[in-house]
């Protein structure tokens, strides 16, 4: 190992490093210095980027933007405000809950959605849908089976609340179709599935996969799974890999609330 | 029913409102200028400037001003977004390509300004004598003595704004991620 003569054990002051970033020849143990201090030497290299995009910026004219782009954000943002003012109980409770969370013992938050879509169903008088039932069919088949509304859903992304894309649950000579349409989701690789996950946070069922998140995509579900709490949709990104169950990687989410 | 929450937080909406106004105003050209360099269509940029600031509300809460400058956080927000609009251009130059078999082209680098318009905006806000004395110094490379001279300013006051300012641009460039 050679032995390293006399580097300075002193830290340049900022001053110092100022005048050296604007072209000052540095001494030969300043030198050995800045080679060796793992401080010194990245700060006087960043100056010497600084002042690189310095002389690049020079030329750029800051332009503001035309001034409907503020009247657009100042939409945006009462219509959110007035979302959350005017939002019912049950849904200011929301029911989407991070997949990771352990919640033991499902809350009383939880329960309170199957008991709602019971009394739904009841009083529609429905019966029981059966998975994987084929809904085209029906479609349009009676005037007294007319579609209705049953829930919707705003699916939005985790981290910034994006709403990129709607669920629909419709309800068409007594089963429920899931619709699904997220024209704000890009499926960069693998592919897109859709998922009901349960109030709880733990439990979940795939319905499908979303072959184009462009157009409307139609999910047959059964009613027992509403009523058991399968109440929030779920649109992951998924490989193609030997592993059927979700990957934990979420475009977007959001609860269904019940329409009235 | 409860008293109307609106109501009882009048005040507070009405700062907040005033602090969102001027944070656009302060920062719009910033984000909206970067998203213009990257995405170079009007529509397209004004878009991305709308759902940066959307963002910015949303996520207010979340904001840590320990960890930067709301300038840092914009700037690298519209950044990202710029991404991901090329990203999604260029699946569908790729897709477009794919099914009319012709063959395939790299994707055009998307220019990325947003350093050099953060400096911009960042020497622009240093106000004068600082933001001068930084131009004469890195732009028109002259010595401080010569830029003291000129100014009629003592030396150890222009080394103090050269530094200062130098500082200052230097933590806004630290704060812009990736």
């Amino acid at each position: 190992m050679t032995h390293v003569p006399t580097t300075p054990h002193e830290h340049l002051t900022e001053e110092r490093l100022v005048d050296l970033a604007l072209g000052e020849a540095a001494s030969t143990g300043e030198s050995q210095h800045l080679r060796a201090c793992t401080d010194c030497g990245p700060l006087l290299d960043s100056l010497h980027r600084t002042m690189d995009v310095t002389r690049e910026s020079s030329g750029i004219d800051l332009i503001t933007p035309p001034d409907e782009v503020w009247s657009r954000i100042a939409d945006t943002i009462a219509a959110d405000e007035v979302d959350a003012a005017d939002r019912p109980r049950a849904v200011t409770d929301p029911n989407v809950v991070p997949l990771t969370s352990a919640t033991g013992a499902r809350s009383r938050r939880g329960r309170r959605p199957a008991v709602v879509w019971l009394a739904a169903a009841c009083a529609a008088g429905v019966l029981l849908g059966a998975v994987g039932s084929v809904v085209a069919e029906r479609l349009g088949s009676s005037g007294s089976e007319a579609e209705r509304t049953v829930a919707t859903a705003k699916l939005a992304t985790l981290d910034t609340e994006e709403q990129r894309g709607s669920a629909t649950v419709h309800e068409r000579g007594g089963r429920l179709v899931l619709e699904v349409t997220a024209p704000g989701v890009e499926v960069t690789d693998g592919y897109a599935e859709v998922w009901l996950i349960n109030s709880d946070g733990e439990r979940m069922v795939s319905v499908g996969v979303l072959e184009d998140s462009r157009s409307t995509a139609s999910f047959p579900i059964s009613r027992s799974l509403l009523d058991n709490g399968y109440v929030v949709v779920d649109i992951s990104r998924e490989d193609f890999d030997d592993q059927p169950q979700h990957s934990g990687d979420s475009f977007v989410r959001g609860p269904l609330t019940q329409e009235s | 029913m409860e008293a109307d929450p609106r109501a009882a937080t009048a005040d507070d909406e009405l700062l907040r409102r005033i602090a969102r106004a001027d944070a656009y105003r302060r920062f719009g050209p910033l984000v909206h200028t970067i998203a213009l360099r990257s995405v170079g269509e009007h529509h397209d940029a004004e878009d991305i400037t709308q759902q940066v600031f959307v963002a910015l509300w949303r996520g207010r809460e979340s904001l840590d001003a320990s960890s930067g400058s709301l300038a840092g956080w914009l700037a690298t927000v519209t950044r990202r977004r710029c991404a991901d609009h090329h990203a999604i251009r260029a699946r569908r130059t790729r897709d477009e390509q794919v099914f009319s078999r012709e063959p395939a082209r790299p994707a055009p680098d998307p220019s990325d300004a947003t350093d050099r318009v953060l400096i911009a905006d960042a020497l622009e806000a240093l106000g004068d004598p600082r933001a001068t004395i930084i131009r004469m110094a890195i732009l028109e490379d002259r010595r401080q003595e010569d830029i003291a001279h000129t100014l009629q300013l003592p030396l150890g006051t222009v080394k103090s704004h050269v530094r200062r300012g130098l500082m200052h641009l230097r933590s806004r460039l630290e704060e812009v991620t990736a």
